[in-house]
């Protein structure tokens, strides 16, 4: 954590997210994930869509985003929301993912995830991702953001997935 | 401010100054205690209730007051640290008596947010080319030594673009210096440049990764002590390096100082501060035997006074 004294870094993180954009264009995540800045005006927004892994409830969706990445970046990592939000127990009910790779090192209330990989400058849009797509697959009900849907997937996990499918047909309908 | 260091022990080569790093999980956390009693760095550990220890420890996490110190101060006596210690323990204030009486007169601090070690070896690192008899020959070196430790990043797959980007601001300073820049080569640039939030972390990620590249192109030789700072579990170097080296904010312990100063070959001592009776036998310690105040702690190859390691307060 850098305190409240960081001070703007708005160049630095716009010519990072640039190569960031660049390298995501040349080289794209499969077909399963698209994305890039709202508009070229401003870096420091942008949304994805990510396709639900096959052979899970999310099968199917496609899922918006949007990220949004501090004046700081790359020294702290940017948060991410899905929009609409999106039932999952690694997802707050408001959207927000929450996942140890999103966090900045200081923090770390509950010393839950010290065994677990954490942002550092190294890591990226394309990295986080990755690792947004494998928690749809696999969700952490240790670390859970949205606590009724780990009760649900832990104790009603047909349950679970009919409301995950109903969302994904909801979400296709719009 | 004066470029030039009157404080230094009166030998011919001046060592580089001892910046003092504060580290959260450090000496004490006293002022969060609350409650009943004042808890400092005197209290019996084995008297803490749960209750005290969790006040504690919610102190360690929020920092509060730590984040508004600056990354790195200008020098202050070392009589502000003694002060600090006046009414606690006598090995402490002996310590500090000694580092008083050989010429390590004042500190640099830095802030204990997690990356004070690398603040730190920064400010040590500058300020000992800055003050060695020939500046620009120390600063070329300098340059040279970090040029070397660059092809390990790339073997460790670290993008190129990336870790320059975050080298930049160090390779600049550096460059001045190797110049003879009479407005540029001072201690006060140093000061500054550590203190901007932006170039001062581009540092800290820049030596992070030097760390971490070197660790990882050394594996067989740190693998046995790579261990997790909290479930004291054995970690991977891969996994080591991500999560105690490569993120921002967590402390570097002796593999990932030793790495450091491999890396850039250079030496580096840490004089402990705490409360252990150093050398065992009073005796010895009272017959005047040099150096048994202090235990210093070094690292790397060379870390004789003659060689200027680097020299560091650590409390």
């Amino acid at each position: 954590m850098f305190g409240n004294n960081a001070r703007a870094q708005t160049s630095t993180a716009t010519r990072r997210l640039m190569k960031e954009y660049r390298d995501l264009t040349a080289d794209p995540l499969q077909d399963t994930i698209t994305a890039g800045p709202v508009s070229e005006d401003n870096m420091l927004e942008w949304e994805a869509l990510i396709q639900g892994p096959e052979g899970t409830p999310y099968e199917g969706g496609v899922f918006a985003a949007k990220l949004v990445f501090p004046s700081d970046y790359p020294l702290n990592p940017f948060t991410m929301t899905f929009d609409p939000p999106l039932l999952h127990p690694n997802i707050y009910p408001n959207g927000v993912v929450c996942i140890s790779i999103l966090h900045p090192p200081g923090d770390d209330p509950l010393h839950y995830e010290s065994a677990s990989e954490r942002w550092s400058p190294v890591q990226g849009v394309r990295s986080v991702l990755l690792s947004v797509l494998s928690m749809l697959a696999e969700p952490n009900i240790e670390s859970g953001a949205d606590v009724e849907c780990c009760k649900l997937y832990r104790d009603n996990r047909p349950e679970f997935e009919r409301r995950v499918r109903e969302q994904v047909r909801n979400l296709l309908d719009i | 401010m004066s470029s030039e260091n009157p404080t230094w022990p009166a030998h011919d080569v001046p060592s580089p100054p001892a910046a003092s790093g504060t580290t959260p999980g450090g000496d004490s956390g006293s002022g969060n205690a609350g409650g009943g009693r004042v808890i400092d760095e005197t209290t019996d550990l084995s008297t803490l209730t749960d209750q005290e220890i969790m006040k504690l420890m919610e102190g360690m996490d929020h920092q509060e007051d730590q984040m508004n110190k600056p990354l790195i101060s200008t020098p202050v006596p070392l009589l502000v640290i003694r002060e600090e210690y006046e009414k606690g323990s006598k090995t402490i204030l002996k310590k500090l008596d000694w580092l008083q009486e050989h010429g390590w007169d004042q500190v640099w601090r830095a802030r204990g947010d997690g990356d004070c070690y690398y603040r730190s070896f920064t400010l040590a690192y500058l300020l000992r080319i800055l003050h060695s008899p020939d500046p620009q020959l120390e600063a070329n070196l300098a340059y040279d030594a970090i040029q070397r430790a660059l092809p390990a990043l790339q073997e460790a797959g670290f993008d190129k673009d990336l870790y320059e980007e975050f080298l930049d601001p160090l390779l600049a300073l550096i460059r001045s210096f190797a110049e003879g820049s009479e407005s540029t080569a001072t201690e006060w640039a140093i000061v500054q440049a550590l203190q901007d939030a932006e170039k001062s972390n581009c540092i800290v990620v820049a030596l992070r990764l030097i760390t971490s590249s070197y660790i990882r192109s050394h594996a067989d030789l740190f693998s046995p002590f790579l261990l997790s700072p909290t479930t004291f579990l054995p970690l991977s170097t891969d996994e080591f390096c991500r999560q105690e080296v490569e993120p921002c904010g967590k402390e570097a312990d002796h593999a990932q100082i030793m790495a450091l100063s491999e890396a850039l070959s250079i030496g580096v001592r840490i004089a402990y501060l705490d409360r252990s009776e150093v050398g065992g036998d009073s005796s010895a310690a009272a017959a005047g035997a040099e150096g048994e105040v202090i235990n210093w702690v070094e690292f790397g190859k060379d870390t004789s006074e003659a060689d200027r390691p680097l020299t560091l307060l650590y409390r």
